[in-house]
């Protein structure tokens, strides 16, 4: 490419690939990576329900609104593949898991913790949450291509081909928003 | 299968062609290589793209697929 990275004017990502491997490293099967999906998504969907109710713009409000439920569709598929993959024998379901109980589900998809982010984003004007929530959707969309690469397990290649190819259509949405702010 | 034979071709693409290229291609279709340090890399990179070091390239040609375009920076 032409000029290298810094002529690069589009979405960039940052971090080494093993960030994402450390984090799904913790499984040891692939209903656990899906567990672990799970508790992304699910600290995800908070966080775009959080910052849809501190927003004053409708349209963005609607946006946020659309992500978080976004977020809580892909629950729905995860949990679908996890009962596929644990073959019914996981009554409680993802959230009884033991991943779930102990991981705590604060770690949201671009790998910033829940919690700090909410702080950081107190205060925050509209532009700068759409290029923060642009940001952690690039990391996620950037680590889950990475492990659909990295994965060699057909079944586990299937939970982040859908990962990533969900990260890829928010993406999408919210440049489009923040590209209207400018 | 020769270093040179994943590089034979657009090898000077723009940032706008390069852009419209992963826009328009699936993951699935292209090799998307970062060559620089690992440092550089973890202070930011195109998402997507695989780190293989310039000098680890000959020894990692197999880790990309010869019969995709492959995008280096």
């Amino acid at each position: 490419m032409k000029g290298g990275i810094k002529a690069w004017n589009g979405l960039k990502a940052e971090g080494y690939p093993e960030v994402a491997m450390n984090y799904f490293g913790a499984a040891a099967s692939t209903e656990e990576l899906v567990v672990l999906a799970w508790l992304l998504e699910e600290a995800t969907r908070k966080l775009y329900r959080n910052i849809s109710e501190a927003l004053r713009d409708q349209s963005l409000i609607l946006l946020f609104h659309d992500l978080a439920q976004g977020e809580e569709q892909h629950k729905s598929v995860l949990e679908g593949l996890y009962m596929e993959f644990a073959a019914g024998t996981a009554a409680a379901g993802i959230e009884g898991h033991r991943l779930s109980q102990s991981k705590g589900g604060d770690l949201t998809e671009g790998g910033v913790r829940l919690d700090e982010a909410l702080q950081w984003l107190r205060g925050r004007k509209e532009r700068d949450i759409l290029e923060f929530a642009v940001s952690l959707e690039a990391n996620a969309y950037d680590r889950y291509l990475t492990m659909w690469r990295l994965i060699e397990n057909e079944r586990s290649k299937r939970v982040f081909e859908s990962l990533f190819r969900a990260e890829k259509q928010h993406l999408e949405r919210l440049i489009e928003a923040f590209e209207g702010t400018l | 299968m020769g270093i040179l034979d994943y590089f034979r071709s657009g090898s000077d693409w723009s940032v706008i062609k390069v852009k419209e290229f992963l826009n328009e291609n699936d993951p699935d279709d292209y090799n998307l290589v970062d060559v620089r340090q690992p440092k550089e890399y973890e202070s930011e990179h195109l998402p997507g793209a695989k780190l293989i070091p310039i000098k680890e390239l000959p020894d990692r040609l197999d880790e990309l697929d010869p019969t995709k375009p492959t995008i280096t920076y």
